[in-house]
């Protein structure tokens, strides 16, 4: 069943079973997305499950013709912005997102490389979740879409409503900001 | 020296350029040691940022992966307990002749051991469970209250909507009653007038009529006279 059926039978038949899918397919990506966005694992994990709810909420809004994960990937997005907007005005700051007792122990259910290799790569990625936090808005937005979650020019530019030039002019500004970042912070090590 | 733009440089990088503007921005390359450095560092970046990627999947993969070998361990476990204490029963019962009375109360231990057996495995093995299922719980109550309110929305808008449809209607037949009165009264008032004016005209061309009659007479006295006059002149 692709998305887009699945979100038929939710809109037309208020069917759970459908939604269900929908979740299971979608939960991890869009979990992530709001925790890159957000710097905060756990307020990331809130704000998804908002986000499915708010899916399943409006879901008579969705337009039969258009995309199911442009859409969900469009309302995370303006939930991460709700959110990063009442942190600006209550003047937080969440900087690390801190991991928890099951994702350290899942991490043993993994291939687990050599200690060294594991201790870099953690620092490494908590650098660059930190790094992403710092980048302007919609510069994160633009990033996180293209390079952790693999979306094409096209499709970002769909997602955020701009043309596609100015979303690579926001990747590439994104870009420059977090290289100029991490660069003094990680070196130039390459894979 | 003319830099290419940084969208230029992204498409360069991403390989989404055609071969024209490729062997230029790769000729730029040769003769621009800060663009060069740039998108060098770029590419770094966007290894990072891939890394970063590639390590959330692998938590989500782990987490998924320790669910489902904890519900399977959980399940295999709840089995056995479950036949263990099944066959324990049965033996046991088969040596003493229960009579029926017994048997049901034995089926009900045997499924109340085998409930909580299982419900206390899940929640040793999987602290997680329970939070699992406090969000399965707090989705499907979303979901239900989202349900029951749509439902009475809908409702009510349709009630709404049948009572603004009468109250249209009502409003409608009530123009349309004045407006026939309007309309009589109008047309009253120009068959009046009409009226009114025949009637004057009739009075007018009567009144004309006389005064012709009149003129007419006269006229014929004063050619009577003037006749005359002629004639007496003639004959002096």
């Amino acid at each position: 069943m692709t998305d887009e059926q699945a979100m038929w039978r939710v809109q037309m038949q208020d069917d759970h079973v459908a939604f269900a899918r929908l979740l299971e397919r979608w939960q991890g990506p869009i979990r992530n997305l709001c925790a890159r966005m957000t710097g905060d694992v756990h307020r990331g994990e809130d704000i998804a499950q908002e986000a499915f709810a708010r899916v399943f909420a409006k879901r008579k809004e969705f337009r039969p013709e258009a995309k199911f994960s442009t859409w969900l990937w469009r309302i995370a997005l303006n939930l991460c912005y709700d959110e990063l907007r009442r942190r600006t005005r209550r003047n937080e700051c969440s900087l690390s997102a801190e991991r928890s007792d099951e994702e350290v122990s899942a991490e043993k259910l993994s291939e687990e490389p050599a200690p060294d290799q594991r201790l870099v790569s953690g620092e490494e990625c908590e650098l660059v979740r930190q790094a992403l936090v710092h980048l302007p808005e919609i510069q994160r937005a633009a990033l996180v879409l293209r390079y952790c979650d693999g979306l094409k020019l096209r499709e970002i530019a769909e997602i955020l409503q701009i043309p596609e030039t100015t979303a690579a002019s926001r990747i590439a500004a994104g870009l420059s900001q977090i290289t100029r970042v991490l660069e003094p912070q990680l070196g130039k090590k390459t894979n | 020296m003319n830099h290419p733009r940084p969208e230029e440089w992204l498409l360069y990088m991403e390989g989404d350029v055609s071969a024209q503007d490729k062997a230029r921005l790769f000729q730029h390359l040769k003769e621009c040691p800060d663009c060069s450095a740039e998108l060098a560092g770029w590419r770094r970046s966007v290894q990072k940022l891939e890394r970063l990627a590639d390590q959330d999947q692998t938590r989500t993969t782990a987490r998924h992966l320790k669910r489902s070998f904890a519900v399977t361990t959980v399940v295999r476990w709840a089995v056995a307990a479950a036949i263990v204490l099944y066959v324990g029963f049965t033996l046991g019962r088969l040596s003493i002749r229960p009579g029926a009375s017994e048997r049901v109360i034995a089926e009900r231990v045997r499924e109340e051991v085998r409930g909580q057996l299982r419900n206390d495995l899940l929640a040793a093995i999987d602290p997680n469970r329970k939070a699992q299922e406090d969000f399965q719980k707090q989705l499907r109550e979303g979901f239900k209250g989202a349900l029951d309110d749509a439902v009475k929305g809908t409702a009510q808008s349709t009630g709404i909507a049948v009572d603004t449809l009468q109250l249209v209607h009502q409003q409608l037949d009530e123009h349309q009653r004045r407006l026939l009165e309007l309309i009589t009264t109008v047309r009253n008032q120009q068959i009046a007038d009409y009226v009114s004016l025949r009637r004057d005209l009739e009075t007018a061309v009567s009144a004309a009529d006389t005064d012709l009659q009149e003129n007419s007479v006269r006229l014929n006295e004063l050619a009577d006279t003037v006749a005359d006059t002629v004639v007496t002149i003639r004959n002096e």
